[in-house]
């Protein structure tokens, strides 16, 4: 009986540890299910400052211009929009048939960015807004909404290890 | 809400069809529209060069009446906003209404800077500079080209007083009313949102439809049966008639409830047996 009463204190202090890991990591999950919010949130406030762009920025100087070059013409900067809309849309839900943890939302909206640079130097940024603005919404909507289910899918089965556990510690 | 199966299968081909489809729909309307103003502009430059030369044999011969009645008809015509002729000096000397008549235009507003931006004007002109876009004081919507009108030798070698080295005699401007063309647009525009709508309700009702058939209803009996112990003939039935992996699922389920039911009916019965024995060896 003298004997286990050590080791019981080591299981007991084990245990305690993994709760406190446990508890760590379900709290890193919650942060992390709301990150997909967040890209939307720098989304929305990148697309108000381009919708703004004609009262914001001033117009480009000739020198600018030609320091430049030709901008591209809009029909291909609309073609790549569509083939990036497309590709980004497969390797979205391609993560969500494969359960994957990854998250590229922050580089989404590096590359919406540049989509915005581009009309905004060829200067039919006004007429091809709404396009921007409507692949980055489906692109990170579709990516938060599988980050959300995802990280909450491993939240709940660390609150069920979390709940063994607790039991056991209780015992 | 969203652990919900249903929700769970929905709310991704919602969002990826509704997504590309508006991206599709807003990408083509823009093409659309940049491609019909480009062609408006063609036809602008167009009807303006037909004023040009068909003004020509007027100009050339001084006829200022034949002239003067050539312009006010073409500028009556249903769409056109104005049409007027400027000379060198950037007076009008043509024109529909005839109360601009005489009157300068400002060489620093937009359609004239093109050329006379610098301090010796342009003599020729891009075509894309030639054409303008502004909404005028009846607040319609202008589309409006200036055309220069060269000098030529037949000019300055007949009956005229342009030198020869005067390059341009003057300006042809024209405006064209563009209220039609936005007004198509404007249709075009209500009738891919109500496509997009239409998609968006077909893809949801098509998967919804499919998910009840082959996925949900199924699961719905088979958590009905999982739910009894017991195995009624009408669920039997059920299970027989079902195709698929959860009707499967479910057939393989009865057949442990019945194994299950089995033993539990032979250990009673052994139990109820042993009994009697116990009983019977007592009584002895």
């Amino acid at each position: 009986m003298l004997m286990n009463m050590p080791e019981n204190t080591e299981n007991l202090q084990t245990a305690e540890i993994e709760k406190a890991n446990l508890q760590k990591s379900i709290k890193r999950l919650h942060v992390r299910s709301h990150q997909g919010i967040w890209s939307i949130v720098i989304f929305s406030v990148v697309s108000i400052v381009a919708m703004l762009s004609e009262q914001i920025f001033p117009p480009l100087s000739a020198e600018t211009k030609k320091m430049l070059g030709t901008p591209p013409s809009s029909n291909m900067i609309s073609a790549l929009l569509v083939v990036y809309a497309f590709s980004a849309i497969l390797l979205v839900l391609g993560r969500i048939t494969n359960g994957s943890p990854k998250l590229v939302s922050f580089s989404h909206i590096g590359y919406l960015i540049c989509f915005y640079a581009f009309y905004y130097f060829s200067g039919v940024l006004a007429d091809n807004f709404w396009a921007v603005l409507a692949t980055g919404m489906t692109i990170l909507s579709l990516e938060s909404y599988h980050i959300w289910t995802y990280s909450m899918g491993k939240v709940r089965e660390l609150e069920e290890e979390l709940a063994i556990l607790e039991r056991r510690i209780g015992r | 809400m969203f652990q919900n199966l249903v929700v769970r299968s929905i709310v991704p081909v919602a969002l990826t069809v509704t997504g590309f489809v508006a991206i599709s729909c807003l990408i083509l309307y823009s093409i659309l529209r940049q491609d019909m103003i480009d062609s408006a502009a063609q036809n602008g430059r167009s009807i303006a060069n037909t004023v040009v030369l068909s003004t020509r044999y007027a100009m050339l011969h001084n006829d200022r009446q034949h002239l003067g009645n050539i312009i006010s008809n073409i500028g009556q015509h249903q769409g056109v906003e104005h049409l007027r002729v400027f000379n060198h000096d950037g007076f009008i000397t043509f024109s529909r209404n005839q109360s601009e008549l005489g009157h300068q235009v400002n060489k620093r507003v937009e359609g004239c800077s093109g050329c006379h931006g610098a301090n010796k004007p342009a003599e020729q002109l891009a075509v894309e500079k030639q054409t303008r876009h502004y909404i005028n004081e009846r607040g319609v919507e202008v589309l409006a080209m200036s055309l220069p009108i060269y000098n030529e030798p037949t000019c300055s070698n007949s009956c005229h007083y342009h030198p020869a080295s005067q390059k341009v005699l003057g300006m042809l401007d024209i405006g064209l009313d563009q209220g039609p063309m936005y007004n198509s647009l404007a249709l075009m525009r209500y009738r891919m949102l109500i496509f997009t709508i239409m998609v968006l309700m077909l893809t949801i009702g098509g998967v919804t439809a499919l998910l009840n058939r082959s996925f949900l209803a199924p699961l719905k009996r088979l958590i009905a049966i999982t739910t009894n112990d017991e195995v009624s003939t009408a669920t039997e039935q059920q299970l027989q008639s079902g195709y698929g992996e959860l009707s499967l699922l479910a057939r393989n389920y009865q057949r442990l409830v019945v194994r299950l039911n089995e033993t539990r009916n032979a250990l009673a019965k052994c139990r109820s047996c042993n009994e009697e024995k116990n009983k019977a060896d007592m009584e002895r």
